[in-house]
């Protein structure tokens, strides 16, 4: 953990049963930097060496009672629930590949109906106005452009399945 | 059985002069037999038309629910219509529209509890001879018609089965993005498919098999809309503490898919953002944004 700078548990947005369910579903996604804001509250969550150390700690501290509300969509999206041994493995991406990425937590489509063939695959030249997919949030079917230019290298994300806000869907070439 | 086309059409010019002046409803388009309204509000969107204009159709040879789920209906029975939104809000907030909707449409259907607005118009009973309205026979100006409930997220139901469905879609034009809100509200139908019956309802069916002015419901519809999405922005709370005084399920065991994974447990609150947070067996709570066939396990 990089960081949590809120005054204390008890006064922060998450508590300490959340954040470690947090932790544990970065592990489990393999994602490697969390970060919220929201009003004065922040945390950043990030994964790397010292995620078991981390860890430890949380486990070592008391728990606070069980949060009333419910933390942000964000921190919970329905991508990380019962996320079972390699039920969904996010791809791998090189570091300095181009990429789109979802603006909107949310569920990913690659076609306009099921057995509707998909907007874009593998080879597909895409420009800034090319439909590349529909992310599902909240019952609203957002059609997301490519807002870029190129051609698909990869599709990193699986049908139907949750992603996150800035979550890479395509790899570009 | 209900002859088709011997009901009252919608009345267009009605529904125009009642909405001057408001932001939705200020064009108003009125079909006898549309693919799919949305389709039409979507190509209507990249033509450029401006925000609220509505789209109605008296009847639908595509209609659409969430991804691809037909939806039918005999002509001239139902309100089936779209909306044009050219939301000022941002792109985060575009999910709160399904949300705002159902409640919007709720109150909507509330607002319509003055007899003469609702039934005054009734011409058509389901026996094809005529009634007398409820107006003249039962004047019971202060009862509340109807009290629809809301079955997250966006699904309306009376009796606990569904009476209105809606579709909401977001679309990137070189002008900006806009949304098309869709909307398929059972009001004078009284048969339906096979694989519905039990699950669905109309209003003239909660009513006692009166036929309703269904211009008069759109326009205290479109109004509820209106009214609601002045809290896209600011004030989403209070939208989302009335949507639990309507929830369905809330309280309930529920089951629900997200993708291939099945999820259950105890129906325990919303999120900020209207997200339904489930309690599971092992007390954890888990808020799904995004669920298939939520349902009563």
């Amino acid at each position: 953990m990089d960081e949590s700078n809120s005054p204390s548990p008890k006064e922060s947005l998450l508590d300490l049963q959340e954040i470690r369910q947090i932790v544990d579903l970065m592990a489990q996604n393999e994602l490697s930097y969390f970060n919220l804001e929201m009003g004065a509250f922040k945390i950043k969550l990030r994964r790397g060496s010292d995620l078991e150390a981390a860890k430890d700690l949380l486990s070592s501290m008391p728990v606070a009672a069980p949060a009333v509300a419910p933390a942000a969509p964000l921190a919970v999206a329905p991508a990380t629930i019962e996320s079972g041994p390699s039920s969904h493995t996010p791809a791998a991406v090189e570091s300095n590949a181009r990429t789109i990425n979802s603006p909107m937590v949310g569920t990913y489509y690659s076609s306009s109906a099921p057995g509707e063939k998909a907007f874009i695959n593998v080879g597909d030249s895409v420009d800034e106005s090319t439909t590349v997919c529909i992310i599902e949030a909240m019952k609203v079917m957002n059609e997301i452009k490519a807002e870029a230019r190129g051609t698909i290298a990869r599709v990193l994300v699986e049908e139907g399945k949750p992603v996150q806000y800035g979550q890479p869907l395509f790899e570009l070439k | 059985m209900v002859p088709q086309f011997s009901a009252t059409p919608l009345d267009s010019r009605r529904i125009r002069a009642a909405l001057a002046g408001h932001a939705i409803g200020n064009e108003v388009q009125l079909h006898e037999e549309l693919a799919s309204t949305s389709d039409h509000v979507r190509e209507q969107g990249f033509a450029g038309h401006p925000h609220g204009l509505v789209v109605f159709a008296e009847s639908q040879t595509a209609g659409r629910g969430r991804r691809e789920n037909r939806w039918s209906a005999e002509p001239r029975q139902d309100l089936l219509f779209s909306i044009l939104l050219r939301p000022v809000v941002g792109i985060e907030k575009f999910s709160r529209l399904a949300t705002l909707a159902a409640l919007g449409l709720s109150r909507g259907v509330e607002g319509a509890r003055d007899p003469e607005a609702v039934l005054a118009g009734a011409s058509r009973p389901c026996s094809g001879k005529d009634e007398t309205p409820l107006l003249q026979s039962q004047p019971a100006r202060v009862r509340q018609v109807f009290s629809p409930q809301i079955k997250w997220p966006n699904d309306l139901l009376l009796g606990g089965k569904k009476f209105c469905g809606i579709l909401a879609e977001m679309f990137a034009s070189p002008s900006g993005p806009f949304l098309v809100l869709g909307a398929g509200m059972n009001v004078n139908g009284v048969t339906f498919p096979p694989e519905l019956r039990g699950s669905a309802t109309s209003l003239r069916l909660e009513s006692g098999g009166q036929a309703l002015d269904r211009t008069g419901l759109a326009i205290a519809l479109l109004r509820g809309l209106e009214q609601a999405l002045q809290f896209w922005d600011t004030g989403f709370e209070s939208v989302i503490t009335e949507i639990k005084q309507r929830s369905f399920l809330l309280g309930k065991r529920i089951h629900a898919r997200i993708g291939d994974v099945s999820v259950e447990g105890m129906a325990h609150d919303l999120g900020r953002e209207g997200g339904l947070v489930l309690r599971r067996d092992d007390g954890s709570l888990l808020e799904l944004t995004s669920a298939e066939n939520a349902r009563l396990a």
